[in-house]
């Protein structure tokens, strides 16, 4: 039987691979243009930034200057050099701008003196992209002005802090605040601590989205796989018991077979990708190996389950694009509402989604 | 072969619901018994408690010898040629395959004519002559046949009814059909109407008993 098996494999495997290979590339060309539309030269500024320097300091002017200049951020942050403190507030209030960034007066007077200003960092309620960016901002800016002083606030901490009524002054949504806080924080010991929120940060968009399409098609590869099991046929299992043979063995023999068959899609789209991406991680061949036989036994078990293919492919297209939509395998969490960061936590997908961005690229 | 015996004593068989009761059959070498009956009277429920595959709700089922059970669907992988079928059930070699293909009463089957051929480019009615193939190669003393001749045409049915005469000189064979010319060919027939087996005396049709 097992001699069998390999031979169905082998025939199997042509089927499985121009399928998923075509849905590859087109997925490929999905991320590369999704990329490219994000990060083209002639895309404007996606991310506003209300910034007040005082007239006295013209090195913190110097500064952001330079700041604004940089590759990394000119294409994706605007900032705005505004006139003072009260119109950054407004910005940021009316979500004219995603932050607001106040240079105190006296910043560099005080710099390197036990009674250094410190910068103000003002959030509006997003911790996703858009924060990302702009704490990169907020480094760049830090290490050009010399100093990593800074104090990061909710628009109203320092609303509150500055005397000012928070209901009065500010109409920003109050549920910010401790989860993008931690990360902000999180995002400051960068350099000593290394968690999954700062990959994501990490990773450009084009590597983050080819990993999840990759996770993606894997688990999509069930559903032509579905096609290939036989132990979920109830004369075949009577057949195989008649003969002796237990279903359970059946099972596993699919279930490795099944994993075979992805393991070989994830060699080819490796193959593929080494051409397009020099940051692709050798050692993802073997790190993939773990999450290829959970899928592998997850999506056997499926099709044990439920028998008939055509429910398979319901189950598997429904339940796990829905799963990996709501991970961010498919549009990144960066880009959808605040709410569906908080729920990937409990997804499975997110894990398994970050599994294979860290073992592809890092 | 073994001395082939079948004895089915006071057996209940339960499907969600009571499909026949107190069921009694004795068979031996040399009988082919067949079971008649409308669609969900229990034919195929009496051959997979004979198989062994499903349980009795009462009563006993003793055999002697192996068993062998061609269902009605059959358990071939289409992308496979008739070969690779066949070996995967067997430890026989490929020339000892084809050996007991030619040289046994399997050769009535004529299967050799077609084993490369893939399962999804053959007829019915040569898939049905290797699912039992695929169970005579096991060397069953004991064959169920569930429908043998279902939808097939004048050769394939031929040939099969052929090889039920052979085997039934070494072996028992019980069959569920509702194949009037197949029952010609049974020493016995029982009719299975509203959850009881009968022994249908001889004279009366099969379509005569079947109302």
């Amino acid at each position: 039987m097992i001699k069998a098996y390999c031979k169905r494999v082998l025939l199997f495997l042509p089927y499985v691979v121009c399928y998923f290979l075509a849905l590859g590339i087109a997925m490929l060309a999905l991320v590369m243009y999704a990329s490219e539309f994000l990060y083209e030269n002639s895309t404007e500024s996606i991310v506003s930034v209300a910034c007040y320097v005082p007239d006295d300091e013209s090195y913190g002017s110097l500064g952001i200057g330079l700041v604004k200049n940089l590759d990394s951020v000119k294409h994706t942050i605007d900032i705005d050099l505004v006139g003072s403190e009260q119109k950054v507030i407004s910005k940021v209030e009316n979500g004219d701008a995603i932050a607001g960034i106040i240079v105190p007066d006296g910043f560099i007077e005080t710099m390197g003196t036990p009674d250094a200003r410190q910068v103000t960092v003002l959030y509006r309620d997003a911790d996703t992209f858009e924060e990302h960016v702009v704490n990169d901002l907020l480094y760049a800016m830090s290490d050009l002005l010399g100093t990593t002083q800074a104090s990061i606030l909710t628009a109203r901490e320092y609303a509150e802090q500055s005397g000012l009524s928070s209901s009065e002054a500010y109409d920003i949504g109050y549920d910010i605040q401790s989860t993008s806080l931690h990360y902000v924080m999180n995002r400051k010991n960068l350099f000593h601590k290394v968690d999954v929120d700062d990959l994501v940060a990490k990773y450009a968009v084009r590597e983050r989205l080819t990993a999840s399409y990759t996770l993606y098609i894997l688990l999509m590869s069930v559903f032509v796989i579905s096609f290939f099991f036989r132990g979920n046929n109830d004369i075949f299992r009577a057949r195989a018991r008649l003969a002796g043979i237990r279903t359970w063995k059946i099972f596993l023999l699919e279930a490795g077979c099944a994993a075979v068959m992805i393991y070989f899609v994830y060699l080819l789209l490796f193959i593929c990708l080494c051409f397009i991406f020099e940051t692709m991680n050798a050692l993802s061949l073997i790190t993939v190996i773990p999450a290829v036989l959970i899928i592998a036994l997850l999506g056997t078990s499926l099709c044990y389950l439920v028998k008939s293919p055509t429910t398979v492919s319901y189950i598997t297209f429904g339940a796990g694009t829905s799963l990996m939509y709501l991970a961010g395998g498919l549009i990144p969490l960066d880009f959808m509402p605040h709410f569906f960061s908080l729920a990937a936590i409990y997804n499975p997908f997110y894990y398994l989604n970050q599994f294979f961005m860290r073992s592809m690229f890092l | 072969m073994a001395d082939s015996t079948v004895t089915i004593e006071n057996v209940s068989l339960k499907y969600k619901k009571t499909i026949l009761t107190n069921v009694t059959i004795n068979a031996q070498k040399g009988d082919v018994i067949g079971l008649l009956g409308l669609n969900g009277s229990g034919k195929s429920t009496l051959l997979s408690a004979i198989s062994g595959l499903r349980k009795t709700a009462s009563g006993t089922i003793k055999l002697s010898g192996k068993t062998g059970f061609v269902t009605q669907e059959n358990a071939l992988i289409e992308e496979l040629t008739a070969m690779d079928n066949l070996k995967m059930w067997t430890p026989l070699s490929k020339a000892e395959i084809i050996k007991e293909l030619t040289e046994t009463e399997l050769s009535i089957l004529k299967v050799n004519d077609f084993i490369d051929l893939k399962v999804k480019r053959m007829s019915g009615g040569m898939k049905k002559r290797l699912a039992i193939a695929s169970v005579l190669l096991s060397k069953p003393d004991i064959l169920l046949l569930d429908e043998p001749l279902a939808a097939l045409d004048i050769p394939a049915k031929n040939d099969i009814i052929n090889f039920i005469d052979s085997f039934s000189k070494v072996g028992t064979v019980f069959i569920a059909s509702h194949s009037e010319e197949l029952f010609e060919h049974c020493t016995k027939i029982y009719l299975l109407k509203d959850g009881t087996a009968t022994l249908l005396p001889s004279g009366i049709s099969p379509t005569e008993a079947l109302g």
